[in-house]
């Protein structure tokens, strides 16, 4: 189970309750220079081009927010899998994403289908930084699990790089796996349980 | 006490119209087969902006969410809302407006369980216009985006919100407060 401080009382009763908690993953692994977890649960990696997050996802809520910014070593795409018991999901032809990309006075949409990875939760492109907003909901319960993408590619100074992603598995997961495409990528990353 | 940025907004009060609604241990709603649930005393003078998170809606049918202001348990029936929409599904991207609307557009939901949304909801107490945006994830054909922009054009100090499930729907529902 996550790590997380917690408090009783809302709003309502004129004493604050956080809404948004911190969680402290129970284990990561990578590959590439390092990665490591700080004293409040905030992930920092450098260089790598794999890095699972494992006992994030509890009982102990059901959505979630994941909060990335950094760099790629190059013009990176990064997929996802979500994970049990330090093993990842690769399903085939479990994992639907739709896209938007804004670029310039562009916009595309793509729908991936039929694959054993999810898209882009974080699109680096070397030039200045990238940041991402990653809303991930019902991931414990044995249920499809769904999430959003709210992101910013610096490809040319500055893209809208939006996913909707689903899952059909109905299993439940405990933490995910951020893969990249090409080189590596360098940045904090954390993870927020959202009370239900 | 200060909370941790984003606070809990449990209701003062609830109402509904389905199967069940109830307010939670952790200050959210939980409903069952509900086609209208309102929540009262969610929106305070303690903060302007607020988030709600909606999920694990289960719904007899894809169908939008749609809502109205609230003050006093009096819902804001009037034409006074106008919706901006952006539909991505495929390579079709389709936006629009609409206008003298009597509803907000805040979402929708599925029938498999694959859907989740985040409403932002910016100066509902204040007595000023109040405005929304929510930014969703729907499994209709896989997946698919849905995002509105919602404003309400009345100055009126609003302290809740009415729900509308087009389909009868059962889910989770949670406000926030953004701490100042």
């Amino acid at each position: 189970m996550s790590l997380y401080k917690g408090f009783g009382a809302f709003a309502s009763s004129g004493t604050a309750a956080p809404g948004m908690v911190l969680l402290t993953p129970t284990s990561i692994t990578h590959t590439g220079t390092s990665a490591s977890v700080g004293a409040n649960g905030q992930v920092t990696f450098t260089a790598v081009s794999n890095l699972s997050i494992n006992g994030v996802f509890s009982a102990d809520f059901d959505n979630y927010v994941v909060s990335i910014e950094g760099t790629g070593s190059t013009s990176v795409s990064t997929y996802y899998r979500w994970r049990a018991a330090g093993t990842d999901n690769s399903t085939a032809n479990s994992y639907v994403d739709q896209r938007i990309l804004a670029d310039g006075s562009s916009i595309t949409g793509t729908r991936f289908s039929a694959a054993n990875f999810g898209q882009s939760p974080f699109e680096p492109r070397n030039t200045q930084r990238a940041g991402a907003t990653w809303h991930i909901y019902n991931p414990f319960l044995a249920v499809p699990t769904v999430n959003r993408v709210l992101s910013i590619s610096d490809y040319l100074g500055a893209q809208i790089y939006d996913t909707a992603g689903t899952h059909n598995q109905s299993a439940s997961y405990d933490g995910f796996t951020l893969i990249t495409s090409t080189g590596s990528i360098t940045g904090t990353l954390q993870v927020y349980g959202v009370r239900s | 006490m200060a909370g941790e940025g984003l606070v809990s907004m449990k209701p003062s009060s609830i109402s509904f119209t389905g199967t069940g609604a109830t307010i939670n241990s952790h200050g959210g709603v939980d409903f069952t087969s509900a086609t209208v649930v309102s929540l009262n005393g969610v929106f305070t003078s303690s903060y302007d902006n607020y988030l709600m998170v909606i999920s694990n809606i289960n719904t007899s049918g894809q169908a939008n969410i749609t809502a109205r202001m609230r003050v006093g348990g009096v819902d804001a029936t009037g034409t006074n809302y106008v919706r901006q929409y952006m539909f991505v599904t495929g390579t079709s991207v389709t936006t629009a407006r609409t206008t003298s609307e009597s509803v907000l557009f805040i979402g929708g939901g599925d029938a498999e369980l694959w859907s989740g949304d985040a409403v932002h909801i910016y100066g509902p107490a204040l007595a000023q216009p109040t405005i929304t945006r929510n930014v969703s994830v729907a499994g209709e054909l896989g997946a698919y985006i849905q995002e509105n922009v919602s404003s309400h054009s009345l100055s009126t100090s609003y302290d809740g919100l009415t729900l509308f499930l087009a389909s009868q729907s059962s889910g989770n529902l949670h406000v926030f407060g953004y701490e100042e």
